[in-house]
């Protein structure tokens, strides 16, 4: 497009694609950052000759066995999250809505201490390892469920956005009392897998619980990518998003599915993260300056990804013996633009 | 009855509107038989309270009817699918929409959602009669600013550009100008109206403004006790229903220049010479210092003139007080400091 100066200026689409190359660019880059940097520093050259199956064997080691299996998972961890985040946000038309402040994750954790701590007197370690991978992503799915359908109720009646806020820091807390009480009550074995379980970071994901991952995140894309326009009539509100012609209660159970699905696996299997989820949804508005969940769902897909990469490269403090948990990153990176979207959000009300 | 069925749009056919509460039914209009035509301007007007947002909501299809049916093309409403009467029916309400980094254009966009594809894509047909809705709404200018950023009566048009981009042929509006300054509501009242002219679309809207409503609309529907009033402005004058609107014997209506006002026990009579438009408005200002207007000899007389100075007001009163005086404020205060010596 020519402006009337006779100067090239980008018009919208333009502008956009090119911002998101940029973002795709910076994803990229964290993470080969990510598998180059740890405690043992790998330099590029051998990534290439990984790639190119002419490397000595520990080194292959590192990269195949654990350094791209972990910065897959900070990857799908960062999307599902923030994808969550979007979604919750939009639904709930709430700029403070995300899956830990919701107590989404905190609900998912749940649902895994109900399977490994509940059925305690039935299972032993070792039967609780054959239990598998599934079982554990699906407790979580219904403990997240479980705890939207709560929140959505309440929410049908107080539309306060703070208000929201606290009832899920309520919900946090009363579900983290009831799992204290049933490790109370559960025997030690049970009690040691289950806070091994809650340990879980994003290096100890197995390569089975990966391709778990893998299936059920893409599952809630695909569920996400199918309800663009439906998230973008729920921007102006329910009466009004009925008005045009959306099932809003089959809107619901579709989106939260995803939702569920998302926030879900993630916590099963990288325990809670908090945060990502709420920030990244902001940052991709401000960065593309639209409500349009066209370009927000790609974007958000890649800045979740990019932060959660970002967030394990320092938690691994490259160059030292050290590792930060990643949960206190993500929260020191996301607290900050969760305070700015407040203070935005008031100006407004 | 005026024109035949074909021009009827919509139809209530013993409707009784009213919401649900925990089991229970509160009715608040009711039963209501009445139709609407294609092309007319309709103000639905009644008190606080009284029902106008609920029996919006259930003629443009979000609340059951408690009783009766809403009839639209003479299907019944519960019979249409989603999208057929997204297509049909548009609503707004007087929620102010607040969402974050949402530009104009896409909210304005958001009105084409019943006709797009599955992946939300506008084709060039939907963009243009996006831009049109736009420009019919003066909001071209602001298409690239972000909602949350725009003053109440730029974003209340652009919820009504919205409306007109989905292009339906009812139009329901709650209170479409709430909140504006005058210059907004009759810019929006008359967009209204052209849009019912023009594209012969029903728009019928709720509204607290009388004299606008007086002067714009085809046809009133007042709510009072339970039951709808239905005419012309004129007709509703001149049948004396306007009186019942607020069911109020202290709060009358003047036929004369279509207002409300309280009851007052007039103090004295003042005689007032002069005519024009210089009588008109010392007229107004007597009445509103407690005194009634009459024509003929009485204790104190008004006289307005204009001599080379400009206007003047000569005050007369029967204990032969007498002044010339140059503005109406003096003149109402003379009349008021009279009123408290009787």
């Amino acid at each position: 497009m020519i402006n009337n100066n006779g100067k090239y200026v980008l018009s919208g689409k333009g502008k956009i694609t090119l911002l998101m190359l940029a973002v795709l660019i910076i994803t990229v880059f964290l993470f080969i950052l990510d598998i180059v940097l740890g405690s043992v520093s790998i330099r590029l050259k051998d990534i290439a000759d990984v790639l190119m199956n002419k490397s000595d064997s520990e080194i292959y080691s590192i990269i195949v066995r654990f350094r791209i299996p972990k910065a897959v998972t900070a990857f799908l961890a960062g999307i599902s999250l923030s994808v969550s985040g979007l979604q919750l946000q939009t639904i709930f038309r709430n700029p403070m809505a995300g899956p830990y402040v919701l107590g989404i994750s905190a609900g998912a954790s749940l649902g895994v201490a109900v399977l490994i701590l509940g059925f305690s007197d039935y299972f032993t370690v070792k039967s609780l390892e054959l239990l598998g991978n599934w079982s554990i992503a699906v407790a979580a799915w219904t403990g997240a469920g479980f705890v939207l359908i709560i929140i959505m109720l309440i929410s049908l009646k107080i539309k306060d956005i703070l208000a929201i806020l606290i009832l899920g820091i309520m919900l946090s807390g009363g579900i983290s009392s009831v799992v204290s009480i049933m490790q109370y009550f559960s025997s030690e074995t049970m009690l040691k897998s289950y806070v091994i379980w809650t340990m879980g970071s994003l290096g100890n994901v197995s390569s089975q619980q990966l391709q778990v991952m893998i299936v059920c995140v893409s599952a809630g894309l695909i569920v996400s990518f199918f309800s663009l326009k439906v998230l973008n009539a729920m921007l102006i509100g329910e009466v009004y998003a009925g008005t045009l012609g959306v099932n809003i209660k089959m809107a619901r159970i579709i989106i939260f599915t995803g939702t569920s699905l998302l926030t879900g696996t993630v916590t099963a299997f990288c325990g809670p993260i908090g945060f990502i989820g709420v920030a990244v949804p902001h940052i991709a508005r401000m960065v593309f300056k639209t409500s349009d969940h066209r370009v927000l769902l790609p974007s958000v897909i890649l800045i979740g990804g990019s932060v959660m990469l970002a967030s394990d490269i320092i938690s691994q403090l490259p160059g030292s013996e050290r590792v930060l948990p990643v949960n206190a990153v993500t929260s020191l990176i996301g607290i900050p633009v969760v305070i700015w979207a407040i203070l935005k959000t008031r100006k407004y009300t | 009855m005026i024109g035949d069925v074909k021009d009827t749009v919509m139809e209530l056919r013993s409707l009784t509107a009213g919401y649900k509460k925990e089991g229970i039914l509160f009715p608040l209009v009711g039963p209501l038989n009445i139709s609407a035509c294609c092309g007319e301007l309709i103000a639905i007007i009644g008190r606080n309270g009284i029902g106008k947002s609920t029996l919006l909501k259930t003629i443009a299809g979000l609340l059951k009817p408690l009783e009766g049916d809403v009839i639209i093309k003479g299907r019944k409403i519960n019979e249409f699918r989603r999208s057929e009467l997204a297509e049909t029916v548009g609503y707004i309400s007087t929620e102010q929409i607040k969402v974050d980094s949402m530009k104009v254009t896409e909210l304005v966009e958001l009105g084409r959602y019943p006709y797009t594809p599955w992946s939300g894509r506008l084709s060039a047909a939907d963009n243009e009669k996006v831009l049109l809705a736009m420009d019919k709404t003066g909001i071209l200018d602001l298409k690239e600013r972000f909602i949350n950023e725009l003053s109440d009566g730029e974003r209340q048009k652009a919820m009504i550009a919205r409306l007109i981009a989905q292009d339906t042929d009812i139009l329901i509006m709650d209170e479409p100008v709430a909140f504006l300054d005058i210059k907004n509501k009759y810019e929006i009242i008359h967009l209204l109206r052209s849009l019912t002219r023009e594209k012969n679309k029903t728009v019928i809207f709720s509204g607290h403004d009388l004299s606008l409503i007086m002067a714009q609309s085809d046809r009133i529907w007042m709510i009072a006790e339970g039951k709808i009033y239905d005419g012309s402005p004129e007709d509703m004058v001149l049948k004396g229903f306007m009186n019942k609107l607020f069911d109020d014997n202290d709060f009358i209506f003047s036929e004369s220049d279509a207002t409300f006002r309280i009851k007052k026990e007039f103090k004295s009579e003042v005689r007032i010479i002069g005519d024009g438009i210089n009588r008109l408005w010392t007229e107004k200002a007597v009445n509103r210092a407690g005194f009634v207007v009459v024509n003929h000899e009485t204790s104190i007389s008004v006289t307005v003139d204009r001599d080379d100075e400009g206007l003047y007001w000569i005050y007369k009163s029967d204990n032969n007080e007498s002044a010339k005086l140059r503005t109406v404020y003096e003149l109402i205060k003379r009349l008021r400091s009279l009123s408290m010596k009787i």
